[in-house]
């Protein structure tokens, strides 16, 4: 049986049927082993739409940061208003449901990524939160958002604490007699900061404050707080709140400060479902069973963190498209006065491109693998039903996710810079896209969870496996993705025998490298610790000082696996078909290989390899295999690519047109071509009288 | 002792400060020297002189606010540097490393608008002009016309020899026509076309009306009326608008059409049409005259390369002195906070950093000063040809290699510099993205680098097979002395065990001259492998062999060489260090920096059997954490000693008295708007007034 590609559209003709008529796979059917076929329709449909609608016209010139903030609010509100949930989601069940919400806010990330982050912010993520920690008498709010009566914000990062929530330092004070929360912020060092959509627009604010009864500290609570007059949008009498000014990037957002002075709010604004503050100021808990409180606090950190996994992936999908276009049409040197080569043709051009497109067609596959997950923890740990492990489950959820997002977010950032330098001068274009691409991942790298702090909890859970394995011989890891760690002792004596470039070009080899790497470095990570924690006695500082070239690369190793795991799993389903095999292979490989190559070190210290033609061998394998892709990555590319209205970038259009899009560009650009108003401030009077003879 | 050196305001910094292991004033003294703080000392005051150089905003204004700001700059930036030079006399390396230092951290567009309005083309007609071209030189010197210089067209930038803008002698007018056949082979991406150049120098295909090319030359010519600034007719130029970075800068296209100028406006130096339209040259090779049409390159890139650096100090300046203010999570309730710059993972991915510079620091200063010799040499207009086209191509190797690898180093130094300030890094005001966005182009522009870095290893490649056949190789900079030895260095094996013994220098570079040793020998067999095997047809056959050889081994040869030479600069640098505290710190940085390249040429040290077993991996990163730890708290004062003043530092999170949140607290109050309603606040509220769906 084969899919329906007939909703697709074709590609216009140009200069890159050349590199299309040499595919060997249809191009369309490969979109749909990178995405689901409804969800993209969903896509399809919320971009369609996007690109008729006037509000969400581009803009000729550039725009003043305060302007872009206006724009974005519009735009947000204009967006909230589209029905694009099929009829029957509002019916689905909470797994779909998040699923079509997700996806609908993914699309608009491709395209206009401030306008996703507000509306992430002040309506999925505060909505979800409310879901998950608040209780019925929460629920008007959750009916006033989706009545679209107002925006939100969630206010946790303070000025001098970010990483560290625990130290937070705004403080809600019980009042018994009014049945009250004081908020208070004791400095500026305290005051909430970076909260997006608090700057300007939102009306009401999810805020972290340590809960204090009298003296007693109860730590971190969520609190509904209200901002703003939303007729005036006048903010409330105690406190101070504003922009934080102009950022790198994602300026259409409006990233605020606050301070609160002695701010009441009722007893009834705190989110109550874990704990719950008594009117007569009693602190109680409210679930005992503590895999659920666990799940509920996870489920807030992680939507954000997957989501963020699959846009990332998203851009460097966009990113990879731009310069594989541009470099299939640009032409540069040759063997011959007479004949130029595309730069494609250039063996270091590929080196530098061709595992980025491996590395965005395996992310994306990843990022999806890990939404089902995370939605379906989701959905077990809203059902009544106890399930035996459902702790193990979301403990091993939240490994993959911690090491999942600073992967694919790392990869995105080096694949957008790549690309940008494999444009050369034109990639410096803004009209290209890879600025603007590059400013948004970059926040990426630090919100959702910094991500050189995220990867150590993957690391510190791999511990705890590597841990019960030698202390019970088994591991946790119900999803199974670190079940070979109790085969430790056979993994750890695997040798690299291979003497041809066929030896490493297979997932067999990739996935024993990996499981070597694996069980060596939680093996010397553990044993490091252990040596540190018995001469400092401080398991904070054993724990920061076997990082570097210890847990932190076990982490991204761990993902690397992990998203390769997942990606051979969705190729090996058996609705994709054998005409389509040796690409997604191709791919697969090409991602394992490359990214072996920078834990070469590791293999030689570890005793893997003895054999010192490793090294060339797996370098040799990539060149090879990126020579074999070189027919083919223009077709990938368009399995991969979005529509050219969301990549947006003159470079990278499916119809290869490059010249003439870079023409009308320069020309139509406003006042290209005429002086500066500023003229007459540089012009010089007394130059002297030079010969110009024009035809005229 | 250098009185230009002031004491820091007293601070959070204060700590870190009076841990340090030596005095920054007497460090600063050694690596910069007397001159160096003297001159830089002159242009920092010269430059405060002028309102238009202090303006600071917290917004960004619109484009074309913008380039008038940044004209205006480049004025006052001339100004100061003329009235800097004329009253001091400083040499070029130390001269031109200041300049790098202030005015390209205070302004890059700014300044590399400067540096193409009246330096690069003045040099273009210098170099390539001759006498009858003199006028343009001081017309342009005195501000009386705008230049720029047009290489770049949109369908060529790296493949100059595919360029296809012509300039056609015409006989009967005695004049040449340029020509751009169609948008592809307009100029473009030429600073200061876009709004302000009245003349550029273009290079363009010469031919003589027999029809016949004679590869690029360059001509003077007049774009706009500097009277009025309106393009003369024939030429159709504009803007190229907005781009990642350098928004000061109006870089611009043009497209000529049948634009007609005089005769002399040919730069004739190399080549020369006669009245008559008769071809005349001394150099008869074409090839060999594409070489000298394009004149001495290498000056732009060993700027480029200190630009790049100086871009890296201010990055590291600011994420250094965020890491000792900024704590972050404490070892138990009770305990304090921590500064992040305690933390392994965070010394591990700044240190390394700031290594570099001091590694590129005493490099710099020995790479201007050859130029600056090399430059003697030409004026001379010494005899020795022989003499002049060697050390010619050498500083070429040189500077491609260097432009590239500082390119790169800086540009991952600053990002990494802007992920470990997190969320406040990513403030406009940490300074750090418009960095990112200004260097960015330093990877692109003056030769890609990529292509660029292939300049080195091809002239390593031609100096084989001297050593193949026993003969000397003898290079007039004398980078290249230990292939001499090359047989033995290749039998010989790595032998460190022991952190002292890796980290001492002797050591270091001979592990480094194997690598050259090793590469050179490899890339070289497989260049001949690949020809030799090759399908292609025979013309083509080193065109692809030389293609398919640089991922492996070329690349990393050419790295591998001018990291060799960084680190002999810096090591002959420390030895002459008299004072034993600094010289201590300064050997630290020199095997920080020194084992960091070491820890990616790792694979090969395996491959090429040089190491084996587990040690060498294991004592390379060892090492490189050991360092970190042990030069943590002389940090801050290192980066005191590279630091610009804070006015050029100009970032919230970095300035010298380490008051980050007061700043920050400033920052955030004082941005007009902060605090008061968006002005376009009742759309929001009335939005359902305002908004109708389609659908
Ligand atoms: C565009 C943007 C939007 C944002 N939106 C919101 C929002 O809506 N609401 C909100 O509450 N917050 C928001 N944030 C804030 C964001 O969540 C924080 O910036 C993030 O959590 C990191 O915290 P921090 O900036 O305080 O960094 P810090 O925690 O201070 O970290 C600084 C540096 O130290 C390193 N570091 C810290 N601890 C350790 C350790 N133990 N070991 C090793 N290294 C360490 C980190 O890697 C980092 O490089 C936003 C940020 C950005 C940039
Ligand atoms: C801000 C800015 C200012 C500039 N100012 C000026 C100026 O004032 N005057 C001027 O004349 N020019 C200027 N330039 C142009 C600049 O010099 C060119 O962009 C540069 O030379 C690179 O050429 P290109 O952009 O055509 O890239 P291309 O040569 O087209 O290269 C594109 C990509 O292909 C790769 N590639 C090309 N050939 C090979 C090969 N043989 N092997 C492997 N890979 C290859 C390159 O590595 C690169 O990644 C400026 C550019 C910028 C961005």
């Amino acid at each position: 049986m084969s899919a329906d590609t007939s909703f697709i559209e074709d590609l216009p003709a140009g200069p890159l049927d050349a590199y299309r008529k040499k595919a060997k796979f249809d191009w369309k059917k490969l979109k749909l082993v990178f995405e689901d076929v409804n969800l993209l329709k969903m896509k399809l449909k919320v971009w369609n739409a996007l690109e008729k609608d006037s509000i969400f016209q581009r803009p000729e010139k550039e725009l003043l940061t305060k302007e872009q903030k206006r724009i974005a609010a519009l735009q947000l509100q204009q967006f909230r208003k589209y029905k694009f949930m099929p009829t029957n989601g509002q019916k689905a069940s909470i797994k779909d449901r998040a699923r079509y919400l997700m996806t609908i806010n993914e699309a608009l990330a491709a395209a206009y990524p401030d306008v996703s982050v507000k509306q992430a912010l002040g309506v999925f993520l505060f909505q979800n939160t409310l879901a998950t920690l608040g209780t019925e008498r929460h629920q008007h709010i959750i009916e006033a958002l989706w009545n679209r009566q107002i925006l939100s914000a969630l206010a946790l990062t303070e000025v001098a604490h970010g990483s560290d929530a625990k130290n937070m330092r705004t403080t809600a004070v019980y009042d018994k007699e009014t049945q009250e929360f004081i908020i208070n912020t004791p400095d500026f060092k305290a005051a909430k900061c970076w909260v997006g959509n608090l700057g300007k627009t939102c009306t009401v604010a999810l805020v972290f404050a340590q809960l204090y009864i009298g003296d007693q500290c109860y730590g971190l609570h969520a609190f509904v707080v209200p901002i703003r007059n939303p007729k005036t949008l006048l903010p409330y009498p105690g406190i101070i709140v504003g922009d934080i000014g102009e950022k790198i990037g994602l300026n259409g957002v409006d990233n605020g400060f606050i301070m609160f002075q002695n701010y009441k709010i009722p007893r009834e604004n705190l989110l109550n479902k874990i704990s719950d503050v008594t009117p007569e100021g009693e602190y109680e808990s409210r679930i005992s069973d503590p895999t659920k409180i666990l799940g509920a606090t996870l489920e807030n950190l992680l939507a954000g963190r997957v989501g963020t996994m699959q846009e990332s992936a998203n851009n460097l999908a966009c990113a990879v498209t731009i310069a594989i276009r541009y470099a299939a049409v640009r032409t540069q040197f040759g063997p011959s006065n007479n004949e130029e080569l595309p730069i494609i043709e250039y063996q270091l051009h590929q080196w530098r491109l061709f595992p980025y497109v491996a590395a965005a067609s395996i992310l994306k596959i990843f990022s999806t693998a890990a939404i089902r997950h995370y939605l379906n923890v989701i959905e077990i740990s809203h059902t009544e039903t106890t399930v035996d492990n459902l702790n193990d489950m979301i403990s091993e959820v939240h490994a993959i996710i911690s090491a999942g997002k600073p992967l694919t977010t790392w990869a995105c950032r080096d694949g957008i810079q790549e690309c940008r330098e494999c444009c050369g001068g034109h990639g410096y274009l803004k009209a290209a896209r890879f600025g603007e691409l590059r400013d948004t991942i970059d926040a990426r790298i630090t919100y959702e969870g910094d991500n050189n702090v995220l990867v150590q909890q993957t690391s510190n859970w791999l511990l705890r496996q590597w841990h019960s394995v030698l202390e019970e011989g088994q591991v946790c890891s119900p999803l199974s993705t670190c079940s070979f760690l109790k085969d430790h002792l056979v993994i750890l004596k695997f040798k690299f025998n291979g003497s041809t470039v066929q030896d490493v070009k297979n997932i067999n080899f990739i996935t024993r490298c990996y499981q070597w790497l694996i069980t060596y470095l939680v093996k010397i990570t553990h044993d490091k610790q252990t040596a540190l924690l018995e001469h400092s006695k401080c398991k904070f500082t054993a724990r920061n000082d076997s990082q570097v070239y210890k847990a932190a690369i076990l982490s991204r190793v761990y993902g690397e696996f992990v998203a390769l795991k997942y990606y051979w799993k969705r190729i090996n389903r058996n609705d994709v078909e054998i005409s389509l095999r040796p690409i997604l292979e191709t791919l697969g490989i090409l991602y394992g290989l490359s990214c072996l190559d920078k834990h070469l070190v590791y293999l030689y210290q570890g005793g893997f390899a003895n054999n010192h033609s490793l090294s060339e061998l797996v370098k040799n394998g990539i060149l090879d295999v990126c020579s074999l892709l070189k027919s083919d990555v223009v077709a990938v590319v368009d399995a991969l690519a979005p529509p050219d209205f969301v990549i947006n970038s003159i470079l990278g259009k499916a119809d290869g047109k490059l010249y003439e899009h870079i023409q009308a560009e320069f020309f139509n650009n406003p006042g290209a071509m005429s002086r500066p108003s500023w003229w007459r401030e540089i012009k010089v009077d007394n130059a002297p009288e030079l010969k110009i003879r024009s035809k005229l | 002792m250098a009185n230009c050196l002031s004491d820091f305001p007293p601070g959070p910094l204060d700590k870190y400060r009076k841990l340090a292991s030596f005095d920054w004033k007497q460090l600063s003294l050694f690596l910069n020297g007397e001159e160096f703080l003297n001159y830089r000392n002159e242009l920092y005051n010269e430059i405060l002189k002028y309102s238009v150089l202090l303006e600071q905003t917290d917004q960004t204004p619109t484009l074309d606010e913008l380039r008038r700001k940044t004209t205006q700059k480049v004025f006052a930036l001339k100004l100061v540097r003329d009235s800097v030079t004329a009253r001091t006399n400083c040499n070029y390396a130390d001269m031109s490393f200041a300049e790098s230092s202030l005015a390209y951290l205070l302004d890059p567009s700014a300044s590399v608008k400067r540096s193409v309005t009246f330096y690069m083309f003045t040099s273009v007609i210098a170099s390539m002009g001759t006498e009858r071209h003199r006028h343009f030189i001081e017309n342009c010197l005195n501000g009386e016309i705008l230049g720029c210089f047009g290489l770049t067209e949109i369908g060529h930038g790296s493949n100059t020899r595919g360029m296809r803008t012509t300039a056609t002698y015409d006989p009967a007018s005695r004049q040449f026509i340029l020509h751009s056949p169609d948008f592809q082979a307009a100029k473009c991406w030429v600073g200061s076309l876009g709004q302000t150049a009245t003349h550029g120098a273009i290079f363009a295909q010469l031919v003589t009306p027999d029809g016949i090319k004679h590869g690029l030359h360059a001509f003077v010519v007049p774009i706009r009326d500097s009277k009025t600034l309106v393009p003369y007719p024939g030429v159709k130029v504009g803007d190229m608008g907005e781009k990642i970075g350098l928004n000061g800068v109006d870089n611009g296209f043009i497209m000529f059409d049948q634009y007609h100028i005089p005769r002399e406006n040919l730069l004739n130096k190399i080549g020369d049409v006669t009245e008559d339209g008769r071809y005349v040259a001394d150099i008869t090779d074409p090839n060999r005259r594409h070489g000298a049409a394009l004149g001495n390159l290498s000056d732009g890139r060993i700027n480029i390369t200190s630009v790049n650096m100086c871009y890296l100090s201010k990055a590291v300046t600011i994420a250094i002195r965020y890491a000792a203010v900024r704590k972050q999570f404490s070892a138990t309730e009770d305990d304090e906070e921590i500064p992040i710059l305690e933390y392994q993972s965070h010394q591990h991915r700044l240190l390394p950093h700031l290594a570099t510079f001091y590694a590129f620091r005493t490099f710099c200063k020995y790479l201007l000063e050859e130029r600056d010799k090399f430059q003697l040499l030409l004026n001379k207009k010494s005899i020795d040809v022989h003499r002049i086209t060697n050390t010619g191509l050498e500083l070429h190797a040189i500077s491609s290699a260097c432009k590239s690898l500082a390119g790169w180093y800086a540009r991952d130094a600053i990002q990494e510099c802007r992920e470990a300030c997190a969320g406040h890094g990513y403030l406009k005001a940490s300074g750090l993205g418009e960095l990112r966005s200004n260097q960015d182009v330093c990877c692109t522009y003056e030769g890609e680098n990529h292509v660029l870095i292939q300049q080195t290893s091809n002239w390593l490649l031609r100096l084989w097979p001297l050593v193949l056949k026993g003969k000397s190789v003898s290079t007039p900079l004398n980078t290249v002395e230990f292939l001499n030895r090359a047989p033995q260095i290749l039998t010989s094996k790595f032998t460190p065990n022991s952190f002292e013994e890796l980290t001492e220098p002797k050591n270091i570079l001979d592990t480094f001259q194997w690598l050259v040793c090793y590469l050179l020998k490899l890339s070289f067999e497989k260049y001949e492998s690949l020809k030799q095997h090759s399908l292609h047809s025979v013309e083509s056959k080193a065109f692809w062999a030389k293609n398919d050889s640089q991922v492996f081994y070329a690349k990393s040869l050419s790295i591998a060489y001018i990291q060799h030479l960084i680190l002999t600069a810096m090591s002959d640098k420390i030895s002459k260090a008299a004072d034993f505290k600094i010289k201590t710190v300064l050997e630290k940085l020199f095997a920080l920096f020194a084992v960091t390249c070491l820890e990616k040429h790792i694979p090969f040290l395996y491959a090429g059997s040089y190491a084996s077993g587990p040690t060498a991996a294991v004592l390379i990163q060892d090492s490189i954490l050991r360092l970190c730890k042990s030069i943590k708290n002389d940090a801050i004062a290192l980066v005191d000693v590279i630091a610009p003043p804070d006015f050029i530092v100009n970032s919230v999170l970095g300035y010298s008295d380490g008051q980050v949140y007061k700043h920050l607290e400033a920052a955030m109050l004082r941005a007009p708007g902060a605090l008061s309603r968006p002005s376009w606040w009742k759309e929001i509220t009335n939005w359902k007034k305002n908004i109708h769906s389609k659908l």
